[in-house]
């Protein structure tokens, strides 16, 4: 091919820029040497400058990426320090648990205690019930 | 315990996240255009690229570094398929509505998408804004509304070739698919650009 007389058409001008002449070398490098020389072709290949880089009407939001990115690694932060809180907080929770049976067995030794201090005074209170019982008892077996 | 190895395990979650920080900061564009050549809306796209990173930071940030992308990649195509329902079930929902003549104004209605419409692209940087050259603005809806146009693989294809300038091993790393797909949608993607753009072509050719 004579690529310096004859123009590539369209097709060959979008093989090219998608790659699909890569298995072509020779018919590549045929097509690439023209357009180096040929203005009207390059501006054909990009269309008219539209393809070249950046001039597309698509913008990259690149602020709002960053951003975007530094909320995502903090987040990330600041749920692992609640997960160290969460952790913090749920072993407090075991200790309670595993101390709170040492500490119900201890009110109970003391409400026993406490119980027994109560029953002293009421077994007094009934010491003339029982000395009377006694003399009343020593009455009637004498009696009989 | 030797104190060099009681701050290892500090030194190794700072090292992550650095990795990790320098990993999203090579993604997020990439990310963003593939969001974008599925979904055409910017907002949304910005928020399937958020999405994608919280879920990512939050489950995959332990996995080995070399599995990152793919993991990434999976992420990313997950949160657009969302994105793809919600959008659906809307569409779907909206259609129902104005059937029944229930919940919706005529503007309403004539303002809803169908299942495959896509929605005008905003930009912040909006070519056809006033101000900007009313020729130039015409230009960039033509190129906007040809780019809408296209299947979504194509469109994702030609941003990432031709805005962000990837080659083609790296598009074909980033979207999951053979070099030799992607060298097929570009193709496919320039050919129906010029066809529909002919008529603009021709003019600036001439």
């Amino acid at each position: 091919m004579n690529t310096h007389n004859t123009h590539p058409d369209s097709e060959q001008l979008d093989s090219l820029r998608a790659g699909l002449l890569d298995d072509t070398p020779q018919l590549k490098a045929d097509i690439e040497a023209h357009l180096a020389d040929c203005l009207s072709c390059r501006a054909h290949y990009d269309m008219a400058g539209h393809l070249l880089p950046g001039r597309l009407p698509v913008a990259t939001p690149t602020v709002q990426l960053d951003r975007i990115r530094r909320q995502a690694l903090e987040t990330r932060s600041s749920r692992q320090h609640l997960s160290a809180f969460a952790l913090a907080a749920a072993l407090a929770l075991v200790a309670v648990l595993l101390v709170k049976p040492d500490l119900q067995d201890a009110s109970r030794e003391t409400r026993v205690a406490q119980t027994a201090t109560e029953d002293t005074p009421a077994l007094y209170e009934d010491l003339d019930f029982y000395l009377w019982l006694a003399d009343h008892k020593s009455d009637s077996d004498s009696a009989t | 315990m030797n104190p060099l190895e009681a701050g290892i395990p500090a030194c190794k979650t700072v090292s992550v996240q650095t990795s990790l920080n320098d990993f999203l900061a090579g993604v997020q564009n990439r990310a963003y255009h593939v969001a974008y050549g599925a979904l055409w809306e910017r907002e949304i796209s910005l928020d399937v690229v958020q999405e994608s990173m919280l879920r990512f930071v939050e489950y995959y940030r332990d996995k080995p570094e070399k599995e990152w992308p793919a993991l990434f990649r999976s992420v990313l195509n997950s949160k657009i398929n969302d994105q793809r329902r919600k959008r659906l079930l809307g569409n779907t929902t909206r259609k129902l509505l104005s059937l029944t003549g229930l919940g919706f104004s005529r503007g309403d209605e004539d303002s809803g998408m169908l299942e495959n419409e896509l929605p005008q692209a905003v930009h912040d940087e909006g070519f056809s804004q006033p101000e900007a050259g009313a020729t130039d603005g015409e230009l960039k809806g033509k190129i906007e509304s040809a780019l809408c146009k296209l299947a979504e693989r194509q469109r994702q294809v030609f941003l990432l070739r031709e805005q962000l300038g990837l080659s083609i091993r790296e598009t074909a790393e980033t979207l999951g698919i053979s070099e030799n797909s992607i060298k097929q949608h570009h193709f496919r993607a320039l050919r129906a650009m010029r066809k529909s753009l002919a008529e603009v072509w021709e003019h600036e050719h001439a």
